[in-house]
């Protein structure tokens, strides 16, 4: 069994952090000096230098040079402070590079990225900047605008219709307001996840994951970078007999978190065999394999599944409504990568709304959580952010 | 004679879309003030202005969406309308639903964010975000007035809370009670606009489609639109013709 990457989004604790320094950063007395921006003959407040963020860190944290940077990349990358003049550079410069605060320019409360206002949202943004620029977008924003407008086809009309009055809207502000907004935006979707702009918004999510953060509760039995104990990792890798109770549970936070951890996607299967809808959820993991594979084999398994879920008769067909699947059969005449995308969706929230919380309440989940175990603490986890000795372990690249 | 009825007929339904799209128009507008305002929470543009224009700004935003809905679901449930009014209705009550959607998430961050910044606590510090200027004309924009009228109390912060918070749990049943009651699958409706549109200076909003589109939304089937796409097919039978069967 390998490292478990702790799902995509940040530790809780980490976040915690960042946000209570951006606050008192803010501090009138105690916080940041701010400078002005000068653009040409406009004068924008609220600035700081590389420079200015790392002394600012050393003298409030009494920390070195190299942690002030560290933790100054960290605030960059997460995206509660952007660079001024070259924002797709995630980097704290400890130079005379401006920086601003970057505070909920564009939002959304579903930590879900399948969310429809998410896609919507970004769909919007990229409108807006094709109307002031002209129709011109760099590469990479033309090939987003294009998948969005693919897959979101059917709300395209509101797309455009609040991009224009989102634009108009900004009129109404003086030039400075109205440049500042462009670049948190631009910002915000360059950072592109969901912004921690709330604490209470926060705390209600950490809440949640609160006893599941190894570094906030600390990992049973051991933390293996502490002790060098590998039996967590063991433990808790994909294909273990009985798992931790701690896991088990995080299925029922969400459909997501059940269908990203292996072990809990194939309890699920096994439930849906029971239900005689199975094909539901290998249709969307065939989708899947087809959006993350290879490019030289995408025809060929869009064709298998067109055979084997969406042909008339097919052994395993899906239930999707017919406007989809005309609009999809279609579609396969041509196949691309996202080709399956509005099926995918489709099944997927069938699933969601229909099986996964008849599967919370089933017998087979319930056994499941009953016989999770919970291991015993082997050692004191330590707080991670005090300092400590560190214990280098032997690395695999000396030579013997 | 028949023919004169005919063209009568013909020019109440073309005033009716009419009528839908000014009033969509109008939500829409007043949904991108309403966003506008409450980027501008939290940040050093914030005020006592600024809550009494949100506060003001979304109770425009929901008389338009009542009267939206109003107007929209009764075109909706009459069977007597052609193929193509219907799928244009449709269209039209997609715009509306996103609109809202859009608006409902606004709402739950004016209010998280509302809860977290009161002005009136010196220890709150306002994030500099380098915005300074007000937001009056954006909120005059929204109510389509010339100038904003401040009449709130200065507690107006923390006072409207809890009116939001009764809102917002508004908002959330009336779009699950529209899910329920308006038969439309979201993504049977094709947009207008092709990519780039946007532009064009004047749009000319012509059919992309040919032929009568076949409507194929299951009779048993809601559209559910509060997370965006969910939808729940409760029968196998996705071929039924938006007409309404017996089950519904």
């Amino acid at each position: 069994g390998g490292k478990r990457v702790r799902r995509q989004e940040e530790p809780c604790a980490l976040c915690f952090q960042m946000e209570r320094v951006i606050v008192s950063m803010q501090d009138p007395d105690m916080g940041m000096k701010m400078r002005n921006q000068r653009l040409l003959i406009t004068v924008i407040p609220h600035a700081m230098t590389g420079n200015d963020i790392i002394e600012w860190l050393v003298q409030k944290y009494s920390i070195t040079e190299e942690e002030a940077l560290h933790m100054g990349n960290l605030i960059v990358r997460h995206g509660y402070i952007y660079p001024l003049k070259d924002p797709r550079t995630l980097i704290l410069k400890p130079d005379e590079t401006l920086y601003r605060f970057q505070f909920q320019s564009s939002f959304f409360y579903h930590s879900n990225f399948i969310s429809l206002i998410f896609l919507s949202d970004k769909a919007i943004y990229l409108a807006k900047k094709n109307i002031r620029k002209q129709g011109e977008l760099i590469d990479y924003e033309k090939q987003n605008y294009n998948h969005l407008h693919k897959r979101i086809n059917h709300t395209w009309d509101f797309v455009l219709m609040q991009a224009r009055e989102q634009l108009r809207a900004a009129k109404q502000r003086r030039r400075a307001d109205r440049i500042v907004l462009e670049c948190q935006e631009q910002a915000y979707w360059l950072v592109n996840r969901p912004p921690v702009s709330a604490p209470r918004r926060l705390s209600l999510y950490c809440e949640q994951y609160q006893l599941h953060d190894p570094i906030m509760r600390g990992c049973r039995p051991s933390n293996p970078w502490i002790t060098d104990d590998t039996m967590y990792w063991s433990m808790n890798s994909d294909m273990v007999s009985v798992p931790a109770k701690l896991r088990v549970e995080r299925w029922s936070f969400s459909f997501t978190e059940l269908l990203s951890d292996t072990l809990g996607r194939r309890e699920f299967m096994q439930y849906l065999e029971k239900e005689f809808s199975a094909e539901n959820l290998c249709f969307w993991e065939a989708c899947e394999d087809i959006r993350h594979g290879e490019n030289s084999k995408i025809t060929q398994k869009v064709n298998d599944v067109h055979t084997q879920f969406l042909a008339p008769g097919a052994s395993r067909w899906v239930n999707i409504d017919s406007k989809t699947m005309e609009k999809t059969l279609q579609g396969i005449k041509n196949p691309h990568r996202f080709v399956l995308d509005d099926a995918q969706m489709h099944i997927y929230f069938l699933m969601k709304k229909d099986s996964y919380p008849r599967y919370l309440k089933s017998d087979l989940y319930k056994n499941m959580l009953a016989k999770a175990i919970v291991p015993q603490e082997t050692k004191k986890s330590v707080f991670p952010f005090m300092r400590r000795q560190r214990r280098s372990s032997p690395s695999p690249a000396l030579v013997p | 004679m028949l023919e004169h009825l005919e063209r009568m007929v013909l020019l109440a339904g073309e005033r009716r879309q009419h009528e839908c799209k000014t009033m969509l128009d109008a939500l829409n507008r007043v949904t991108a003030c309403y966003r506008h305002l409450v980027i501008t929470l939290g940040s050093t543009s914030d005020s006592q202005n600024l809550r009494e224009e949100l506060r003001k700004t979304r109770k425009k935003a929901q008389e338009l969406a009542a009267a939206n809905r109003t107007k929209l679901t009764a075109l909706l449930k009459d069977k007597s309308i052609s193929k193509e009014d219907r799928s244009e209705y449709e269209r039209l009550w997609v715009l509306f639903t996103s609109s809202m959607e859009l608006l409902d998430v606004d709402m739950k961050r004016s209010l998280e964010i509302g809860q977290d910044f009161p002005l009136q606590v010196p220890t709150r510090h306002l994030i500099q975000t380098g915005m300074s200027g007000s937001t009056t004309t954006v909120a005059a924009r929204a109510m389509s007035v010339q100038n904003m009228k401040y009449e709130a109390d200065s507690n107006i912060d923390t006072a409207d809370l809890k009116e939001l918070e009764a809102e917002i749990a508004q908002v959330v049943q009336m779009m699950e009670e529209m899910e329920m009651k308006v038969q439309v699958a979201p993504w049977a409706v094709e947009a207008k606009q092709e990519a780039g549109a946007e532009l064009k200076s004047t749009v000319s909003v012509v059919r992309l489609q040919g032929d009568n589109p076949k409507h194929t939304s299951c009779c048993c089937c809601f559209g559910s639109f509060s997370g965006g796409w969910e939808w729940w097919c409760a029968c196998r039978d996705s071929s039924v013709l938006g007409r309404g069967c017996d089950r519904g």
